[in-house]
Formats: C-alpha cells, sequence, structure tokens
C-alpha cells in the first residue's frame, strides 16, 4: 500500500515520458530552443507546443520568444521551481525503485 | 520504471554532450594547446634571464587566460554560424556563487597535489616517473569526462596520452622535449578528433530551414 502512495504522489506533470524528456534535457541546460527540443524529444511541433505550454502553466519551464536576425526564435528555461520539482520527482523515483 | 531513471541521465549527459557534437571546441582546445606548448618552448630557450622569467610568470599565465576566452569566443561565433541553426541552441549553466567558489578551490588543490608531486618526483627519481605521472593524471582526467557525459572518444584521447608516454620512453624524451611531443601530440590529437566530428557532423545534420528555431 505504501508502494503504490509512493508512485501515485509522483509529481503527473512531469511523470508523462515526452515532459519529463523535455524536463531532463531543461534541467542539463540553462537554456534550449525549440529546434533542440524538436530533435530531442522526437515530438511534432503540435505536440511540443502543447507540453512546453503545460510545463509553462505549471510554472516549471519559461517560454521567451525572440528572432536571430529574420528567423522566430523560441527558447525555454527551467524555472527555480521546476528545478525544485524535477530533482524531487526523481529522489521520489529513485527511492520507490529502491524499494522494489 | 528502472529504464525511465536510466533514460533520465542518459538524456542529461546526451544534453551535456551537444557541445562537443560539432568538433569546434576541440579544435579550439587542440590549437590552444599547441599554441601554449609553443610558447613554452619559445620561452625554455630565450637566453636572457630577466625575459624568461617574465615570460612565464606573466606571459603564460596571460595567453592561458586570453587565449581561452579568444578561442572560446570564436567557438561559440561558429556555434552560432554552423550549429544552432541547423541543430538548435543550446546554452549551459554557469557555476555562480559557492559552487564556482568550491570547483576553483578544488582544481586548485589538484594543480597543487599535482605540482607538488611532480617536483617530489622531479628531485628524487628519474624523470621518466615524472612523466608517467604527468601521463597518468591526464589519462585519468580524460577518463573522469568520458564518463561524467559519456563521451567515448575521451577513453581514446587517454589511450593517446599513455601511447604518448610510451613514444617518448622509446625515443628517450626528456624534460622540455618529452612535454613539447607530449603536449603536441595531445593538441594534434584534439584538433584530429575535432575535424573528424564537424566532418560526421556536417554530414549528419541539414543546412536550416526557415521558422525551424
Amino acid at each position: 500500500m505504501s508502494d503504490l502512495n509512493d508512485i501515485s504522489s509522483l509529481d503527473r506533470v512531469i511523470h508523462e515520458p515526452a515532459r519529463l524528456a523535455l524536463m531532463s534535457i531543461l534541467y542539463a541546460a540553462n537554456q534550449a530552443d525549440f529546434l533542440y527540443l524538436l530533435r530531442e524529444s522526437g515530438l511534432t511541433k503540435g505536440n511540443l507546443s502543447a507540453h512546453l505550454g503545460k510545463l509553462e502553466a505549471v510554472g516549471y519551464i519559461e517560454i521567451e520568444k525572440g528572432y536571430v536576425g529574420k528567423l522566430p526564435q523560441t527558447l525555454c528555461r527551467m524555472t527555480d521551481a521546476g528545478r525544485r520539482a524535477f530533482e524531487n520527482y526523481r529522489k521520489q523515483l529513485g527511492d520507490f525503485l529502491e524499494k522494489l | 520504471m528502472k529504464n525511465e531513471n536510466q533514460t533520465i541521465n542518459e538524456t542529461i549527459k546526451r544534453t551535456q554532450r551537444y557541445w562537443y557534437v560539432d568538433g569546434f571546441a576541440e579544435i579550439g582546445v587542440g590549437i590552444l594547446l599547441m599554441l601554449i606548448i609553443l610558447f613554452n618552448y619559445a620561452a625554455s630557450r630565450v637566453s636572457q634571464q630577466t625575459l624568461q622569467i617574465a615570460l612565464f610568470t606573466v606571459g603564460m599565465p596571460a595567453l592561458i587566460l586570453l587565449g581561452g576566452r579568444a578561442v572560446s569566443r570564436i567557438v561559440v561565433k561558429l556555434k552560432e554560424k554552423y550549429t544552432y541553426p541547423r541543430t538548435g541552441y543550446v546554452s549551459y549553466p554557469r557555476k555562480t556563487g559557492s559552487k564556482r567558489w568550491s570547483r576553483a578551490l578544488l582544481a586548485a588543490i589538484l594543480g597543487a597535489v599535482v605540482g607538488a608531486v611532480t617536483s617530489l618526483l622531479s628531485g628524487k627519481l628519474p624523470p621518466i616517473y615524472q612523466q608517467a605521472f604527468v601521463a597518468v593524471v591526464i589519462a585519468l582526467s580524460y577518463i573522469y569526462i568520458g564518463y561524467t557525459i559519456g563521451l567515448a572518444r575521451f577513453y581514446i584521447f587517454a589511450m593517446i596520452s599513455l601511447a604518448l608516454f610510451g613514444i617518448a620512453v622509446l625515443i628517450h624524451a626528456v624534460e622540455m622535449d618529452f612535454f613539447l611531443l607530449f603536449f603536441m601530440g595531445q593538441g594534434l590529437a584534439w584538433i584530429v578528433s575535432g575535424l573528424f566530428a564537424l566532418r560526421a557532423y556536417l554530414k549528419s545534420s541539414q543546412p536550416p530551414l526557415e521558422g525551424e528555431s
């Protein structure tokens, strides 16, 4: 029962595979642009935008839109809250795996 | 679940490895290494003692600091032109505050220990032990970096480091000749590795498409 509690207390926003991949990338980077996230996640543009939107809505990432020359650029950065949530998620996951 | 944890670690490592994906950083480090050892060699040949001391105490740190900054800027410019439009932009967190100081302190302690052991060995033992110590410390540093970010070519650098030591022993290169051979070889290895990485990168990535970033 306690194991069930452990697993159910994992952050659902982060636990989704695509968002977990995005959070892992942004945890290692200071900033990453849309193109990099698109290539690394293997998502479609629409899916990526939706997942980034969800992470931004809960305050885990910040999105900044700008231009490099004439090309549009979307930069994503993990917030302090996102960093804490991701570290907490990893700790919870690690603890859960140790009990298995 | 276990896979999930591995995937997180691998994704983090892959993001860190991205800095080396195009080979520009390696080419830059290789050129800087060669410049430093050539400067060192030239300074060691200067006969006037005052000038030699000035070259070693002022010129060398200045070359390392300014050269390092210049190489870093050039690498970033090249990435902005060729890498970021093709496969995307990533910047890495800079160590700040206590993390920055603790890392600097660790580097200083490590440098002091290596320097102390090297001079201790050079005074009491034949030069070959000093050379072996330098080669092993550098090889271990490469292995550490390779393991931390999961980049296999750093293991090759470690092997090259030991091979260069072997060559130096075979041809009886000592003191400055050893350092010249060892670090020129290292620099060359970094440049060649960087060029291979660049070639592979340009082959595998497409020029930018409008609106992709």
